[in-house]
């Protein structure tokens, strides 16, 4: 059973063995495992870490703040990179759902307008298509349309 | 980022103690480590609240990846000492001499035992520990620098193994933390 206090206890190794006799000593591991001791501070609340800053000298307000501003600066170069890689996938996608709409004559445009409505090109085209009147579209207007369709089925 | 993580850093006040962590850590490891004061600039004219603040903004913008599975806090502390060691190694770093500090701490190479260590010198480490007049005249200090020569692992441990209150372990480790760099540079001499 391991003494109370280091008071009553001589600074023995074999005595201290009896009590931890399973611990390991590799020497590297006991020489980096003393010296991440050195450097935890896991048991200071926030108001102790912040106590200590600003007994060395730091304006811990000021800090906090360019905190902030790099964690918002970290989240606008996110969004930035997922609207790039979304931009991308659509362009990759583009032709992938109807073919190359170029060089489709209008009555072809037609075609795949009525397919997306009856579902064949999935739940998604079907629904942007139903309230459509492909009627009234001209051949640029049916075409536009389609790409756009196909832009956001693959932004997905 | 996993949303186990994401949460620490959306929500201001998660965010705020996790840096305020990572600060107190970069400073100790720099002093530590690096023979570094708050009189002295880093490398690139940098400071440790830069090194936190950059690499806070890398993890958040995607350009440097989290285990989701691990604990966030060590793995930051990792990078953090990846980031100080690349600043240290950059050419311009090799002008930096930090006054006072020996050349090895000054420049290239981090004052650390964790690299292979031949057995004596790790004995020779804590046999300068336990004779500085500080845990000399510290009975509690000096069973906390012997539990961790045994090869505990970590605060708990000790405290368990020498049956002294945690909290008192860690103030132990904190007086230790100050003193370790002198013993440091007596060991390479």
């Amino acid at each position: 059973m391991p003494a109370k206090s280091g008071e009553d206890l001589p600074l023995d190794q074999k005595c201290f063995k009896k009590i931890a006799p399973t611990m390991d000593t590799n020497d590297n591991q006991t020489a980096r495992k003393l010296e991440d001791a050195l450097l935890d501070d896991g048991d200071l609340s926030f108001a102790e870490l912040r106590k200590t800053l600003e007994s060395e000298g730091v304006d811990v307000g000021k800090f906090l703040s360019k905190a902030d501003s790099a964690y918002a600066a970290g989240c606008r170069a996110q969004f930035k990179a997922q609207a790039n890689a979304a931009k991308l996938r659509a362009e990759l996608a583009q032709g992938s759902m109807f073919g190359v709409l170029e060089f489709k004559s209008r009555s072809e445009l037609l075609d795949l307008f009525l397919a997306a409505v009856k579902g064949k090109f999935g739940g998604e085209a079907m629904a942007r298509c139903r309230n459509k009147t492909a009627d009234m579209m001209s051949e640029s207007e049916l075409r536009s349309w389609l790409e756009d369709i196909e832009k956001i089925s693959a932004s997905k | 980022m996993a949303p186990e993580h994401s949460e620490t850093f959306s929500k201001p006040e998660k965010r705020h103690e996790l840096v305020l962590r990572l600060l107190v850590f970069t400073r100790k490891y720099l002093r530590v480590h690096r023979g570094w004061n708050s009189d002295r600039m880093l490398p690139q004219g940098k400071d440790p609240q830069d090194i936190v603040t950059d690499l806070l903004e890398k993890i958040v913008a995607g350009d440097r990846a989290l285990n989701a599975g691990d604990e966030l806090l060590p793995q930051i502390m990792g990078m953090i000492k990846s980031e100080i060691s690349n600043l240290f190694a950059s050419s311009s770093a090799k002008q930096v001499s930090f006054v006072g500090a020996t050349d090895k701490q000054s420049n290239h190479e981090p004052v650390t035992m964790a690299t292979p260590a031949a057995a004596a010198e790790v004995n020779d480490l804590f046999d300068l520990l336990l004779a500085h007049p500080v845990v000399a005249a510290d009975t509690d200090l000096g069973m906390v620098v012997l539990a961790y020569k045994e090869g505990a692992d970590g605060p708990s441990a000790v405290a368990k193994a020498i049956g002294l209150d945690v909290k008192k372990v860690y103030e132990c480790q904190r007086n230790l933390a100050k003193i370790y760099p002198s013993i440091k540079n007596a060991l390479r001499k």
